[in-house]
């Protein structure tokens, strides 16, 4: 037997189908690693469903469904502001991102009415591009110029925090405890987040 | 007469070409709604409608 003629390929659709459903995003590169992924989630689905895994397998395989979705999400999110910013509807300014940690002191001088001089330092940091920016950035980026609501907002963190159970040596407990139900809500916060995309983007 | 395609479209078939290249064929499967039903018969409604085709 092939490996592509494993039974439980039967029903998974193949990249260039999978690019359709993401024809609002208009690079090309982005689409097909989009497509790849979700091919490949449908493969660990078709997995598990045609064949008895172990417990701990089976832990790991929504895991990796929930890394892969977060990325999805990360993906569409930074995609949508790059093209705001693209599109000159806002600014960087605007979206308040900011490189973090590397914060840096400016010191500004101002002459008051009566001519003494006056000193303020203040905190600065540089603003960056939503390619340079983390996700919970993303996510507060978002926010901020109202593309998430509230929900919304809620439901991406959530995946961004399970999405980081991938640094293991930050973990206070086993890493066992992914569910259908889990990996079932990421999925509709994905579905909510392309449309909610799809129709801030053609407006 | 053949069908002009936007610049993404030729970006990605392009692309596809390339990934056969690297790793062999792909599915078969050239539609989405075997999966939608498949998804949906299995409990992952989301998913489906995430897979569906946005111009359907």
């Amino acid at each position: 037997m092939r490996k592509s003629d494993l039974d439980c390929l039967k029903n998974i659709p193949n990249i260039f189908t999978l690019v359709r459903g993401f024809s609002f995003i208009d690079n090309a590169v982005l689409k097909d690693n989009i497509a790849l992924t979700m091919q490949y989630i449908m493969f660990l689905l078709a997995i598990t469903q045609n064949h008895s895994l172990p417990g701990a397998v089976n832990f790991m395989v929504y895991k990796d469904m929930i890394i892969h979705t977060a990325s999805i999400s990360e993906s569409i999110l930074c995609y949508a502001l790059e093209t705001l910013i693209h599109e000159k509807r806002y600014t960087l300014e605007q979206l308040k991102l900011r490189e973090s940690g590397k914060e840096y002191t400016e010191y500004q001088r101002y002459k008051n009415i009566g001519g003494i001089e006056v000193g303020i330092i203040t905190k600065c940091s540089k603003y960056i591009s939503p390619q340079e920016a983390q996700f919970n950035q993303l996510i507060k980026a978002g926010t901020h110029i109202q593309l998430l609501k509230d929900d919304l907002c809620k439901e991406l963190d959530a995946l961004r925090i399970l999405r980081n159970n991938i640094h293991l040596g930050t973990l206070d407990d086993v890493d066992d405890s992914y569910t259908v139900e889990q990996v079932n809500a990421m999925f509709g916060t994905v579905k909510k987040l392309k449309q909610t995309m799809m129709n801030f983007l053609t407006q | 007469m053949k069908r002009q395609l936007p610049i993404s479209e030729k970006q990605t078939s392009t692309h596809m070409k390339e990934i056969f290249r690297r790793y062999g064929k792909d599915t078969s499967v050239t539609d989405t709604k075997g999966a939608e039903v498949w998804l949906k018969k299995i409990g992952y409604p989301a998913l489906a409608d995430l897979i569906s085709d946005e111009k359907k």
